[in-house]
């Protein structure tokens, strides 16, 4: 039997494959979400350890599974003046020695902080939330959503319990 | 200026294609074979391109891909109005076929006599000229004839109806807050919508797929287009300009209205088509706009003063015994299945201010949209990821309205404003409310905690007191308000002008007061009843 791990790692794999798909049937006009536009590549690379902090992988993806930090480097791209601030902070974050000290301890400081270590935080953790939610790994495969769907009948509560 | 060379003077001109728009040329045109001019702003939505079936990392790709959702809603840099801090006024429009119906509410409420005797009874400003038997059989045509699902129950604030559809069933979120509320003493009713659970009233009935607000696909929910204008058009006695922004209703030497001005949205060429009676629908801040413009209408001096909408906010939760079940897919019509009609008036308490508030509850359950409440639980990691995912269909909400009284400096005016891109000034909206809404805010919280603490419910932190920004209801009323006394009203009991006699303002601007109901389907009732009474006075010669 497969470990829950393999089970996400199949499920990954699943999905880069159709997302592949997609793209090579109409792939005029469209740019793989893999491909950062404003990030440079060590940017990246930092900001997908960040979002995997906030949301790690448990039997289900992580943030960085569900390529969050290519979502937040959209926004960055879409929007100069937030990428820019973007941009020092994650410089502010490297600079606390982040990458090569105890990450966990660093982002439990800052969430405790006030002032700029806290809003750093916490507009990572926002950003982080806003996009993992908002994909199929966050929605569907994390929390159950499976809806915006033809229902032929809305059977709405079903638990006996509660009527 | 370019003026038709062999002007046609048309039967009846209607200004706007939403509710109130399109249900006068409906009923003119179906009913009683009459010929129609619709002036409409805008064009039609294509309900093949509207994303309703389109989940949010598709919506994201499609967004990366350059690619938008049909633009709705008015760009107020096209189209601006005149709102200044701290009481910015936040107008929703829609300029286009069927307007706001596209991506309404759907929450179809019918008013009492609790609402249409409040101002004759509690003395605040002039009292509204119709009651519930002058508007009831309308009711009941609206109901056939667009479908509303809802309940047969009437409470002293909100009739039923025996025209409802059946209702679709409860979320386990409204299970329990019906049942808190009404620990309380409070009933909660079916919610009434505007949307076909059957097909008995011969439109498709809803898929469940809860984008609604995206725009219906197969139109299962009302909206104008589709309902109305599109079987007008049919019969070839209804012609739709689109792209007509009116500015002006022009009047002739008689006193009466004898065509409008209008300017073409893409040339900006200016028109001018004339008719013998109009019917203004272009929603409350536009109609009054054009009726200030027009400087007509107003010996009473009323129009533009009298703005009301409502207030309201929102509290959120989680169920305990909800936290950590299985997700269901809990989309339904897209919005509440229950509502908590106005109560305050049952148990003979008096309360420190006057009329009342219901209650929605829409986003109830495991929806789409988590980042709001995810982002205020504390920590990060795998607990954090924990503990959202335990929320996740344990959320229950709570969107009280209340019902701001009709204030003569809560106002719509075009004094000194700026003009728009085809010279016309623009809307200013002044707006605050005062003690009595203050003091109805109290109890409207002590509502909602009420019944959030009775299902001991852990609440998302939340300020008493506040208050979404003005405008939010999207239920602008009363600038142009109907009443007995030409003197105090600008309209009378069948929504024409007292000064222009053949003029009729059928949208939100009409309504005396405000309550704290969803008015769209009063909307459609008044304006039947003001295009039958209208039918009837071209059948007699009157107009």
């Amino acid at each position: 039997m497969n470990s829950r791990r393999e089970l996400i790692q199949i499920a990954l794999t699943a999905t880069a494959i159709a997302a592949q798909e997609h793209h090579a049937s109409d792939n005029e006009i469209a740019p793989s979400k893999k491909v950062a536009r404003f990030f440079k590549p060590a940017e990246m690379e930092l900001l997908a350890k960040l979002v995997d902090h906030i949301i790690p992988r448990s039997d289900t993806p992580g943030a960085a599974d569900a390529s969050v930090h290519f979502y937040i480097d959209w926004l960055a791209f879409t929007t100069p003046k937030r990428g820019a601030q973007l941009r020092k902070d994650l410089a502010w974050v490297r600079k606390q020695k982040f990458v090569t000290g105890d990450q966990v301890a660093l982002l439990t400081s800052w969430s405790k902080a006030t002032g700029e270590p806290k809003r750093i935080f916490q507009t990572l953790k926002d950003l982080t939330v806003d996009g993992y939610y908002g994909t199929r790994e966050g929605l569907q495969m994390e929390l159950g959503w499976n809806a915006n769907t033809f229902v032929r009948e809305f059977k709405g509560c079903t638990h006996k319990e509660h009527a | 200026m370019f003026t038709q060379s062999a002007p046609e003077v048309h039967d009846i001109i209607v200004i706007g294609s939403g509710a109130a728009g399109g249900m006068s040329a409906w009923n003119l045109v179906v009913n009683h074979g009459a010929n129609v001019l619709m002036l409409d702003a805008g064009t039609r939505f294509k309900r093949e391109e509207f994303w309703t079936h389109v989940k949010p990392w598709q919506w994201r790709e499609r967004v990366e891909k350059g690619l938008a959702p049909p633009r709705i809603q008015l760009d107020t840099n096209e189209q601006p109005y005149i709102s200044k801090e701290p009481n910015r006024f936040d107008l929703i429009r829609v300029w286009g076929r069927g307007g706001k119906t596209n991506i309404w509410g759907r929450v179809a409420l019918r008013y009492s006599d609790l609402d249409f005797e409040g101002p004759a009874k509690d003395g605040w400003e002039i009292p509204w000229p119709i009651r519930y038997k002058d508007i009831a059989p309308y009711y009941d045509k609206v109901e056939q004839e667009i479908g509303v699902c809802g309940g047969d129950d009437d409470t002293d604030s909100l009739p039923g109806s025996k025209y409802h559809q059946p209702p679709p069933a409860l979320r386990c979120g409204e299970r329990f807050m019906k049942r808190s509320a009404e620990a309380m003493g409070i009933k909660v009713v079916n919610q009434r919508k505007a949307v076909n659970t059957t097909t008995t009233a011969g439109h498709n009935p809803c898929h469940y797929c809860g984008a609604c607000g995206r725009g219906c696909d197969v139109a299962a929910f009302f909206n104008s287009t589709d309902y109305l204008t599109d079987k007008a058009e049919k019969t070839g006695k209804l012609k739709i300009v689109d792209n007509a922004v009116v500015a002006h209703i022009l009047l002739g030497d008689n006193g009466l209205a004898k065509g409008v001005r209008y300017f073409d949205r893409v040339t900006k060429a200016e028109r001018i088509v004339l008719g013998k009676r109009i019917i203004l629908g272009a929603s409350c801040v536009d109609s009054t706009r054009i009726l200030l413009n027009s400087k007509i209408g107003n010996s009473s001096g009323v129009i533009g003063n009298y703005l009301c909408e409502q207030v309201r906010f929102h509290m959120f939760g989680f169920v305990p015994e909800l936290m950590g079940t299985k997700a269901l897919n809990d989309d339904g019509l897209g919005g509440e299945h229950i509502y908590l009609p106005r109560y305050n008036a049952r148990d003979g308490r008096k309360r420190d201010y006057l009329r009342g508030f219901g209650s929605q509850f829409w986003n109830t359950g495991a929806q789409a949209g988590v980042g709001n409440w995810a982002k205020q639980l504390d920590g990060f990691g795998l607990e954090y990821k924990r503990a959202i995912k335990k929320r996740y269909p344990a959320l229950v909400a709570m969107h009280p309205y209340g019902e701001v009284l009709p204030y003569k400096h809560n106002r719509v005016s075009v004094n000194g404003t700026p003009n728009d891109r085809y010279g016309v000034p623009i809307a200013r909206i002044e707006y605050s409310i005062g003690e009595n809404e203050r003091k109805m805010l109290n109890e409207m919280y002590d509502l909602a905690e009420g019944v959030f603490r009775g299902m001991k419910a852990e609440i998302v932190p939340y300020q008493r007191g506040s208050i979404d920004p003005f405008g939010s209801a999207i239920h602008e009323h009363g600038t142009c308000r109907m009443g007995a006394d030409p003197k105090t009203s600008a309209l009378n009991a069948f929504n024409q002008m007292h000064d222009v006699k053949n003029v009729f303002v059928v949208d939100g601007s009409s309504f005396t007061t405000a309550s704290e109901k969803n008015p769209t389907l009063t909307i459609l009732a008044l304006a039947w009843r003001a295009t039958d009474y209208l039918a009837e006075q071209m059948r007699t010669g009157n107009l």
